[in-house]
């Protein structure tokens, strides 16, 4: 059981930014993607959650044996995959509780209605792990956040919503380190044995808080060299230029 | 439809005082000097004027005993009119306030009226049809608020037939008073080609906080027409507004005077027409004294082939300074066919102002129907949620919460039937 990414090839404007990337994501575990700016990092989250904006040229992506590619955006996100935005869009007049409710009813069959008391009892629950007050509820979605608040709401989706894998676009951009922290918090109350993370991040700082089973370095669009945490720690001390004499050699 | 009817059935009463009989005889000549209007009428570009020539026709007063709609609003005082006769009253007014018909009410409360009754409405293109309404309305009821009101008024016109209804209301609120009313214009039957010219005035005296919200949910082939005065005294703030869900056709005129000191009329609405439907909207915020407030913010989300027009406009008197008006009137395309008509302006005359005004038209934004694509929620299920949000930014404006759940509902129910 796993997220498997297979010799993907996707282009953005008709411009080439990933150029046969493979990774996989089985259950349980927590990756890291680092990499320079343009390296197709963002791209990748983007392709695998769906967007017009990015054409798949090759390869494949398959969620626990099923076609991503094959689903569209809603639908994928039912299946099971959530992707935490680097710039979550704003919802004007759209209050955060009934768009979650919302998110959560789209889940149901057809004719089974949500049950209001549990669903409120639940996101508040979720909320106070995340050091949310709950007039966030009654704001309109992400209007007027800081950063720091539209990247609480977004794991805050991400525990509603119960995906079975989570994509994390750098979720660490614009957090001082407090926010950071509780944002980590939530992350690692949602790591199981039954759920993937794919982490992408500039700074290792964020890996300090969510610690990966696996780094993984993004250059020109594909994996380039693959590790386990001290990889990250070693990226921090060296930067990406030892990285590119290397793939050089 | 609840099966409760009033266990007495009120008399209709056109007892008028004398001296509104007369302004009833006066606005007769006014009506038989007066002109339709016509498409040379700069206040009805864009418009169906013709829509607005009810010459020789019939007006309706009365009808058979209708079921009632459910309460819309918990706890309130109910005022049921078919066809502009009282036809039910449920539960009892607090103390400090009057209501009742207007003839009622200004019989017997009506003293300091008779020298300052609202002077005949129409100076944004209906004035014979406000002369009209004055010189034919048989009914009409009247709210006298003398105290803060806790306990909210819900008036509920059913409309029937095929002749014309002239319902008026009349709104005072007395020095220190507070309310909430709401207004139902609603169809007892789905076929009947109605055509409903209602006339308000809303008069909030000092120190008042007024809050009146008109709800149009008549049957697709109606028409309605609203003439919608009100004027502010000093250190007050009324927030009054209408959504626009039901009849084929809607013209509404509103006018607002503050010539008080410290005094905030806020001016709301939303429209939701679709494909047969077409709102006409004209407005007027006047400013008539030193730091005085205005805000407009009107809401349109159009679906089909359906039609706005919108066109408003600030004025601000010579000794207003220190006046603050904004005016905003956003259209929201659900569909390329649609047509909106957006006339925003201002003259400022005095010094010291702050003012703005404008339109925006947009489709629904990619970005934000991706982003609850991206949370699991089907495409249109997003659109109509993002929909429902932009009306619900004006709805929340009214800052209460039975109005606002009131309100919501009735967009949700449009928002249904039109996808």
């Amino acid at each position: 059981m796993s997220l498997l990414i297979e010799n993907l090839h996707a282009n953005v404007d008709g411009t080439e930014i990933l150029k046969g990337l493979s990774l996989e994501i089985p259950k349980g575990e927590v990756h890291a993607i680092m990499g320079p700016n343009g390296s197709g990092k963002s791209t990748l989250s983007k392709v695998l959650a769906g967007h017009d904006d990015y054409e798949v040229t090759a390869g494949s992506a398959t969620m626990d044996g099923e076609d991503l590619f094959e689903l569209e955006v809603d639908e994928r996100s039912r299946a099971g995959l959530f992707l935490a935005f680097q710039y979550p869009a704003e919802v004007p007049g759209v209050s955060n509780a009934n768009f979650l409710r919302a998110a959560r009813q789209a889940r149901l069959p057809k004719g089974e209605e949500i049950d209001a008391v549990k669903f409120y009892h639940e996101m508040y629950e979720k909320m106070d792990i995340l050091e949310m007050d709950r007039k966030f509820t009654a704001r309109a979605v992400n209007e007027g956040f800081s950063g720091g608040e539209k990247k609480r709401n977004e794991i805050l989706q991400m525990m509603m919503l119960d995906p079975k894998y989570c994509l994390l676009d750098e979720t660490d951009s614009g957090l001082d380190i407090d926010a950071l922290k509780v944002v980590a918090k939530g992350v690692n109350e949602m790591r199981s044995a039954d759920r993937g993370f794919l982490v992408i991040t500039h700074y290792q700082r964020l890996l300090d808080y969510i610690e990966p089973d696996h780094v993984h370095v993004m250059s020109a669009g594909q994996i380039v060299k693959s590790g386990d945490k001290s990889l990250a720690l070693e990226l921090e001390a060296n930067g990406y230029d030892f990285l590119k004499e290397e793939v050089a050699a | 439809m609840s099966a409760v009817l009033a266990e007495e059935k009120p008399s209709v009463t056109t007892n008028f005082p004398d001296w509104y009989q007369k302004l009833r005889a006066k606005a007769e000549s006014t009506y038989a000097q007066l002109n339709w209007p016509t498409r040379k009428d700069e206040n009805w570009r864009f418009g169906s004027y013709k829509n607005a020539n009810l010459e020789d026709v019939n007006i309706a007063h009365g009808g058979a005993n209708a079921p009632l709609p459910e309460p819309a609003l918990e706890g309130a005082v109910r005022f049921v009119f078919h066809n502009n006769e009282l036809i039910a009253t449920e539960g009892s007014l607090p103390e400090g306030v009057v209501a009742g018909p207007l003839a009622d009410v200004l019989r017997d409360h009506g003293d300091s009226l008779s020298q300052n009754f609202p002077s005949l409405q129409g100076k944004l293109g209906s004035p014979k049809l406000a002369a009209l309404h004055r010189a034919k309305c048989e009914g009409g009821f009247a709210i006298q608020l003398k105290t803060a009101c806790d306990t909210p008024i819900e008036i509920v016109h059913l409309i029937s037939g095929n002749d014309v209804t002239l319902p008026y209301t009349l709104i005072i609120g007395a020095d220190q008073a507070k309310g909430t009313i709401l207004e139902r214009f609603m169809s007892a039957n789905e076929d009947d080609q109605t055509t409903v010219v209602s006339v308000s005035d809303l008069i909030a005296q000092d120190n008042t906080q007024l809050r009146y919200l008109v709800s149009q949910e008549l049957n697709a082939k109606s028409q309605f027409i609203r003439l919608a005065d009100s004027k502010l005294g000093k250190h007050s703030n009324t927030k009054s507004g209408s959504v626009h869900i039901g009849s084929a056709w809607a013209r509404e005129e509103t006018y607002s005077t503050v010539n008080g000191e410290e005094s905030t009329s806020e001016i709301l609405s939303v429209t939701i027409p679709t494909t047969g439907q077409e709102y006409d909207q004209r407005t007027f915020q006047h400013h008539g004294a030193p730091h005085t407030n205005s805000d407009l913010l009107f809401k349109n989300t159009l679906f089909g082939k359906g039609k706005t027009v919108f066109s408003g406009l600030i004025f601000v008197d010579e000794k207003a300074h220190y006046t603050d008006a904004y005016q905003t009137c956003r259209n929201l395309f659900m569909s390329d066919e649609a047509e909106a008509n957006s006339m925003p302006g201002l003259e400022i005359n005095a010094d010291q102002v702050k003012c703005s005004h404008g339109s925006t038209s947009a489709r629904v934004s990619d970005e934000e129907i991706y982003y609850l694509c991206s949370r699991g929620i089907a495409p249109t299920n997003a659109r109509r949620i993002i929909a429902q949000g932009f009306s619900a930014d004006v709805i929340e404006k009214f800052e209460d919460k039975a109005l606002e759940t009131f309100a919501l509902n009735r967009i949700e129910a449009k928002f249904s039937a039109v996808e």
